[in-house]
């Protein structure tokens, strides 16, 4: 049976503005695509690159990092950070050649469960579209094709 | 070693509908480090929490991840639990397979995976979780009340009663509010301020309330038990420690012609004013953008020169005071919209288009007509009016989707009142539905029908114009098969739409609340939380977070005033210990910080310090950053600022993030 | 170079410097770091074209934090790089004297901070010719072809930290590829491990690194790694505004925001 390649989309979400619009958009029962898994953060400025560059290595194809709009931190100033930080690493990755297409940065608020239902289902087509992220994972065997990386890490671990 | 114990809920259907929740469980079970796993259907009721500590002491677990709802809902819940089994409430995480999976996927096998994945990843959470303790913190027991309105005066007035302090903060010149532009309520036919300027002297001369009326609040920072207000007091041009309310100075001041904003612009007032004669405070204060002697130089100051105790100042400026309260109640009210939002109805362009405020000022005995229903163009009396409800709401292509929920009523009650004032007048609704579900409303509309000869014909009005000093009324009446219907009106009546403020927006992010798109106020759980928001201390009461009518508004107010009343019952507030630390070790490392500061510079909440790091000898070694955990609200902003990781985040720790995202992505099996 | 040794010198004996970092020659006949504590062997120090290293690196280092009173003889870039740290609090316990010659090869002697970045100021260099051209060829290709770029040059990586240990700025005394709770950045030199290294290193030093270019020319694989963080200081100023190592008041663009920053990427 031939299978259509389905994207791994991790979202990295602030908990007070876009988790609660997840979960909005769970209480409206509005329906999307199943590729994303979130991992909440008190706030976006909690989110370390760090671990955008981890998600993307071990097996994402795709990450949606979203929060507050401005003004609108539950914090105050936490999302600001974040935009300054996400400019300063988006261009990063630009220079590097990392297909930036694959992040989608967004502000959703916690009544806007409609709004995360679109991103989702948008981010899903699009990084579809692009296929899977073979590029980063071929990085260190690049001579060779099908590499099971899975099965690698459990040998090693 | 780490034992978990994995609970999957099935919430009644709501999750089993679509997630095989037997199967997560077993391959839950599977996960290196679970020891237990299980699936029931009601976790968070009392047999599904008796399980989980059962199973906590029967198994010895260190951790539990329990699969059910959003943690919005139900954290606390299970917390509960797992400290009653005797194990750390931080050790336990919940797994949202509801409202992220159950709810929005369809029944698959990939919504099912998609449930384990999400368990799997916070089994990895949980799998470095460390004990944590509440902090307590002082709380000062002071509220605060912005708005002093029905709502306002009722929360201030409860809290007061209690025996807590409490400031009130309110911009007009007067407290009441919109209500005391009301002529009587429905559904008795009260007269609205008999009723409220009662509660409104007693909010003046309680000892327990300080109010601050022609204020507005300036800025708020810190957080819940410890918020730290400032207020400005605008200048009033008029020391009120001298003034004694005798209204010689607003009697002769020459500035007559400035619309009336109590009156809902249908007459004028002057520069120094009241707005009401029952205003409370009753004295004056002068609308500087109107006065002569301020928008001329010193040109006039006849009140000045009238006034027998010389309270007029004129150098008065605004001042900023600062006050520490311990809770906020956000009373702030609503509007109604002004415009001519249907252009083919004519506000604005004829003066006997009038809206729902405006028709309440003309039945009112104070005021511009004393009480008679007439004309605001030629002062006769109509005999014609026609109301129209739903002028604005309900209609999603013109952007207000909602309800206004009072006009239906207050409708009925114009028609009514407009009927006892002219008993052969003719009165008559169009409207789309009657919405009267409050105690006695629906008997209160069948009045207006079939007592006082109110005709209501069920249609929308697609044009009001005037021909022949008539206003032209055309609509339809769809329960006589759509039949057009005109009528020749001496006056219309439109329910326009219940707004949010103009500057509710400003007012949240002052006090960093959430709002909704039409800028009310976002409440914590539209079902269960009604009056708390996200924001931990302030909650909110009236209109300001939906559309209400008075017995609501009280309840609500009293609601908030009683969550205010919970908060200052303790002697001390026990704080989520979700906050930062600096790591510290032994000589002669001491710490990693290298004291840079980044960390300080962005705290919103100036929650770190500088620590010296001496030794033995005195000497002064480093500065290294220090977290005062009292007042680290956890956002976590300066852990991703620091670049060698010395700062952390308990419960949202680096090496917990970092294993949800390995453990999300990192699938042992299929 | 008569000048440069004799001012050493009577800073020395008089006491204004109880160490004094700078370039002697080697048997080679390349400069090299040198340190000295007694007037008489202020006769070997040599400054010229090729005295590239940044001094300012070894700032951090116990021994020389004990000496307290340092005399450093650098070129702009080193001043620069002083100058950042100094307002990044990382200096407080030194007194520093500076030694320079300017483009009219002119000894200068700066005794205070304030003087060094009055000098800094009307002496800011702008970017290197050479790299610019680099960065100007980057920039035009495709996103494909600078990732066959960058993956090629970072796969040649051997993870010997070099450029770590020559940047003034990475005074980290645990840097998180240290860091095994958790791991962060893989320690094997395998390519996926050493673009989480780079990009780690870039971001860290965006809007902190003054562009001295020693990680690049120190590399011993050749790496142009300093291109990274020369392209990220460009968006950065233009972005942001602020340069690197020109303030003692700093100004570090990722810790502070401007209410209209630019958010046209966020959905």
């Amino acid at each position: 049976m031939a299978e259509t390649f389905e994207p791994k989309i991790v979202a990295f979400v602030c908990n007070w503005c876009t988790y609660a619009g997840a979960d909005l958009a769970g209480t409206s029962r509005t329906k999307y695509a199943t590729n994303v898994r979130i991992i909440r953060f008190p706030c976006t400025g909690r989110i370390d690159f760090m671990l955008l560059i981890k998600a993307f290595q071990n097996g994402a194809d795709g990450i949606i990092v979203s929060g507050c709009h401005p003004n609108d931190c539950h914090y105050t100033s936490g999302n600001f950070h974040a935009r300054r930080r996400w400019m300063v690493f988006k261009s990063m990755l630009d220079f590097i050649g990392f297909p930036t297409e694959r992040i989608t940065f967004s502000w959703v608020s916690a009544a806007e469960g409609k709004k995360w239902a679109e991103l989702v289902n948008e981010t899903t087509d699009s990084v579809r579209a692009l296929g899977p992220f073979t590029e980063y994972k071929n990085l260190d065997f690049s001579q060779f094709n099908q590499i099971d990386h899975e099965g690698i890490a459990e040998q090693s671990r | 070693m780490a034992r978990i114990g994995v609970f999957i809920c099935h919430c009644g259907e709501n999750i089993s509908a679509t997630v095989d929740v037997e199967k997560v469980a077993r391959l839950a079970g599977k996960l290196s480090g679970v020891a237990y796993s299980v699936d029931y259907k009601y976790m968070c009721s009392d047999p599904g929490q008796t399980l989980i500590v059962d199973a906590i002491k029967e198994h010895k677990l260190t951790g539990i991840v329990v699969g059910a709802c959003s943690p919005r809902m139900h954290e606390g819940t299970f917390r509960k639990a797992a400290e009653k089994a005797g194990i750390n409430p931080y050790f336990c995480e919940m797994a949202n397979i509801r409202e992220h999976c159950s709810w929005v996927h369809p029944k698959s096998d990939e919504t099912t995976q998609k449930a384990l994945d999400i368990v799997r990843t916070m089994v990895e959470k949980v799998k470095n979780d460390t004990a944590l303790y509440p902090i307590k913190v002082p709380i000062t027991k002071t509220a605060l009340v912005i708005g002093g309105g029905i709502a306002g005066i009722q929360a201030a007035l409860d809290i007061a009663n209690a025996g807590h302090q409490v400031i009130m903060v309110e911009k007009t010149p007067s407290i009441g509010g919109h209500m005391s532009q009301l002529s009587e309520t429905f559904p008795t036919l009260d007269c609205s301020q008999c009723i409220l300027t009662p509660r409104m002297v007693e909010v003046a001369q309680h000892p327990n309330i300080t109010l601050h009326t022609f204020a507005e609040v300036e800025n708020v920072t810190g957080f819940i038990g410890n918020f730290d207000v400032n207020i400005r007091l605008k200048a009033k041009s008029v020391d009120f420690s001298k003034c004694t309310g005798c209204g010689s100075c607003w009697q002769k001041c020459p500035s007559k012609k400035i619309p009336d904003e109590f009156n809902a612009g249908m007459s004028f007032r002057t520069a120094i004013y009241t707005p009401f004669p029952q205003a409370v405070p009753n004295k004056p204060v002068i609308d500087r953008a109107n006065c002569t002697w301020f928008t001329k130089c010193g040109k006039c100051g006849i009140c000045a020169k009238i006034c027998p105790t010389g309270a007029i100042d004129y150098t008065i400026q605004d001042e900023i005071i600062n006050v520490k309260v311990g809770a906020i109640v956000t009373a702030t009210g609503f509007d109604i919209k002004h415009s001519d939002f249907f252009p083919e109805y004519g506000y604005g362009k004829h003066p006997d288009i009038i809206d729902g405020l405006q028709f309440e000022r003309l039945a009112s005995a104070s005021g511009p007509t004393g009480g008679e229903i007439r004309r605001p163009s030629d002062g006769k009396v109509p005999e014609t009016v026609v109301f129209l409800a739903c002028a604005g709401s309900r209609d999603k292509a013109k952007g207000i989707e909602y309800c206004s929920k009072i006009c239906c009523m207050y409708t009925a009650k114009h028609a009514m009142l407009y009927k006892h004032k002219n008993h052969h007048g003719k009165a008559h609704v169009f409207y789309m539905d009657i919405r009267s579900a409050g105690k006695s409303y629906e008997e209160f509309v069948r009045r207006a029908i079939e007592e006082d000869d109110v005709n209501y014909i069920r249609g929308r009005v697609s044009k009001i114009y005037e021909k022949n000093g008539k206003l032209m009324v055309v609509g339809v009446d769809t329960l006589l098969n759509a039949k057009p219907v005109t009528i020749e009106a001496d006056m219309v009546v439109l329910a326009t739409a219940v707004v949010a403020n103009e500057d509710a927006e400003s007012v949240a992010q002052k006090l960093h609340i959430s709002y909704d798109k039409h800028k009310f106020f976002a409440e914590a759980h539209p079902k269960l939380k009604p009056v708390e928001t996200n924001t931990a201390g302030i909650t909110l009461a009236g209109a300001c977070q939906s559309a209400k009518d008075i017995p609501e508004t009280v309840a609500q107010a009293s609601a908030a005033a009683a969550k205010t009343i919970i908060l200052f019952s303790g002697s001390e507030l026990t704080r989520e210990p979700v906050v930062a630390t600096v790591n510290r070790s032994a000589a002669p490392v001491f710490t990693t910080c290298t004291g840079c500061f980044l960390c300080q510079e962005v705290c919103p909440y100036q929650a770190i310090e500088r620590e010296e790091i001496r030794d033995r000898a005195g000497n002064l070694l480093m500065n290294a950053a220090k977290v005062n955990a009292g007042l680290c609200q956890g956002c976590g902003t300066c852990v991703a600022m620091c670049r060698n990781k010395s700062i952390d985040l308990q419960g949202f720790s680096n090496q917990q993030m970092l294993s949800e995202v390995m453990g999300l992505l990192n699938k042992p099996f299929e | 170079m008569k000048e440069l040794q004799n001012k050493a010198a009577e800073l020395l004996e008089n006491g204004t410097v109880n160490l004094l970092i700078g370039f002697c020659q080697d048997v080679s006949k390349r400069p090299v770091p040198y340190f000295i504590e007694t007037a008489a062997e202020a006769n070997i120090l040599v400054f010229n074209q090729d005295c590239k290293n940044n001094l300012s690196v070894y700032l951090h280092k116990k021994e020389v934090k004990d000496a307290v009173k340092i005399g450093l003889v650098a070129n702009v870039a080193t001043l620069r790089s002083v100058l950042q740290l100094l307002s990044e609090n990382q200096l407080g316990s030194l007194t520093l004297t500076y030694l320079t010659v300017n483009s009219g090869s002119e000894l200068v002697v700066l005794g205070s901070a304030e003087e060094l970045e009055a000098y800094v100021q009307a002496n800011f260099p702008t970017c290197r010719p050479e790299d610019q051209e680099m960065l100007d060829k980057l920039n035009v290709l495709s996103r494909e072809e600078r990732w066959a770029f960058w993956k090629d040059q970072l796969s040649e990586c051997v993870k010997c930290y070099a450029c770590r240990a020559v940047c003034p700025m990475c005074y980290c005394t645990v840097c998180t590829t240290e860091c095994n709770q958790p791991q962060w950045i893989k320690t094997s030199a395998e390519t996926s491990g050493n673009f989480e290294y780079h990009t780690m290193r870039a971001m860290h030093l965006a809007g902190r690194c003054i562009n001295c270019g020693e990680c690049g020319r120190i590399c011993p694989a050749g790496i142009p790694v300093h291109l990274l963080t020369a392209q990220m200081n460009q968006e950065i100023e233009k972005e942001f505004g602020g340069k690197t190592g020109f303030s003692l008041k700093g100004g570090y663009a990722l810790n502070s925001f401007k209410p209209g920053d630019k958010e046209n990427f966020i959905k």
